[in-house]
């Protein structure tokens, strides 16, 4: 038992990180980090012994977010005002950090589902291609596709809202 | 250089430091001979490393506590302990239902977690309807086992209890059971029976603090709420159902007026009936004039 505890504690704060890039919702991912650590807890015994706790932890977080995302999708996300957090009232900070911060997350949020998880997974939480291509249940080609996909579109994402702006050209 | 040409996969293993030393010196090579791939690598770097500075944050917050696996272990391994406890709640749930008679939906089904009063009295419905009506084994040891009983009571619930001298209310000890609820191997059923020889059964809950003693002054005075420190006169009508259901009815009214009062309005309107039937029986016979109880 106290092995179990050792080898997920550990893994909590990429799992955070990961639900909340992925979902962009705190309260949501949070309550998915939850869902994932009490399944993960009750059905431990079910974990491949050779396998890394760490994906099978990540397999069980990603389909519970996507569950999640999929039942939210047909509906706007509602908050009541009570609970809207900072984020949904607050005027964006204009402080540049916080703005380019919230540039890049958010162009991230704009990517299709399938993409967005791939590029979290291994930009974000360092999980190698074959990790990724376990965890998302897919063949790794389909993990290099993707991620090649959301690498371009991202690039679009953040260039776009600056395309006034002089570009640098390369000169021979 | 290599005989193998360097392919988009590279470029990203590139990106994401995931090549070895030689394959990446290799896709090095290759971008100082090409500016345009490596301006569109380079930003891709620069977006890879924007990602993990702007979520970095996330992982440095403090865990909250509903994200404590030694917490979320705990609770689970509760709930665990006695595996035979949810099976004995269904057994219980269905002879509630097989019973009928006794409506506790939107109580025992809808809310799972109760707690207080409104716990108690579902606990001793369904105790009740368990064993109340039980002619041939109510109870598991009977007056003449009154000590194995309280210390087996006592062991089990790690508390030490006692038997009320109901008596001067006209119940005399019948004997005891221990019963399971949601919280644990939990107070004993102790059948009284009344001196007019309508039986009763009384259900309380040893594992909660309580002076016994205490709450039956109380009862056997006027029932006042939260007169018990902090404990509504409610518990102790929460704890005696009596096996006569017949007369519940016409209580009914003024029951769920008292029930309202102690602010809990979840528990079974007939439930407390029957509780508070008793009570005001005992009243009604306090008027009289005493004649040998």
């Amino acid at each position: 038992m106290a092995d179990m505890a050792h080898l997920i504690e550990p893994v909590i704060p990429a799992l955070r990180r990961y639900a909340r890039t992925f979902v962009r919702d705190v309260g949501a991912a949070d309550d998915l980090v939850q869902d994932t650590l009490e399944r993960a807890i009750s059905r431990w015994h079910q974990r491949r012994s050779d396998g890394d706790a760490r994906s099978w932890l990540f397999t069980i977080l990603h389909n519970l977010a996507v569950n999640h995302l999929r039942r939210t999708a047909r509906r706007r996300r509602e908050v009541p005002l009570d609970d809207a957090g900072d984020s949904d009232v607050a005027v964006p900070s204009t402080q540049e950090d916080a703005l380019r911060r919230e540039d890049i997350l958010g162009a991230v949020g704009q990517l299709p589902d399938d993409q967005r998880s791939v590029l979290l997974l291994v930009s974000l939480e360092d999980v190698s291609y074959a990790e990724a291509a376990r965890v998302l249940d897919i063949p790794i080609g389909t993990v290099m596709s993707r991620l090649a996909r959301a690498r371009a579109r991202l690039l679009k994402l953040l260039e776009e809202p600056a395309s006034d702006r002089p570009r640098l050209r390369s000169v021979q | 250089m290599s005989s193998h040409p360097i392919t988009e996969d590279d470029l990203h293993g590139f990106v994401d430091h995931l090549l070895d030393s030689a394959r990446r010196s290799e896709v090095q090579t290759y971008l100082d001979a090409q500016p345009e791939i490596a301006a569109r690598i380079a930003a891709f770097s620069r977006q890879r490393e924007a990602l993990r500075a702007a979520a970095a944050p996330i992982a440095e917050e403090p865990i909250p506590p509903q994200l404590n696996v030694r917490h979320l272990m705990e609770g689970r391994r509760r709930s665990q302990a006695w595996p035979w406890r949810s099976i004995a709640a269904s057994v219980l749930l269905l002879v509630v239902g097989g019973a009928g008679g006794w409506s506790l939906r939107g109580t025992a089904v809808e809310r799972s977690e109760t707690s207080g009063i409104t716990a108690l009295a579902q606990e001793a419905a369904y105790t009740f309807n368990v064993y109340g009506i039980d002619h041939s084994h109510p109870v598991e040891f009977g007056p003449t086992d009154k000590a194995q009983l309280v210390s087996w009571i006592s062991s089990r619930t790690g508390r030490t209890v006692s038997v009320p001298n109901l008596t001067a209310s006209g119940y005399a000890f019948m004997g005891g059971r221990l019963v399971a609820t949601p919280h644990g191997a939990a107070g004993p059923a102790c059948p009284g029976r009344n001196t007019r020889a309508r039986s009763f059964r009384q259900f309380r809950r040893f594992h909660r603090v309580i002076n016994t003693d205490k709450v039956f002054r109380t009862h056997n005075s006027r029932p006042q709420i939260d007169s018990v420190s902090g404990w509504p006169s409610m518990f102790v009508s929460s704890s005696i159902a009596p096996s006569g259901r017949e007369r519940m009815p016409a209580r009914a009214g003024r029951c769920r007026q008292s029930t309202a009062c102690a602010g809990r309005d979840r528990v079974p309107a007939n439930v407390v009936a029957t509780q508070r039937y008793d009570l005001i029986d005992a009243d009604a016979r306090r008027e009289r004039p005493k004649s040998g109880t």
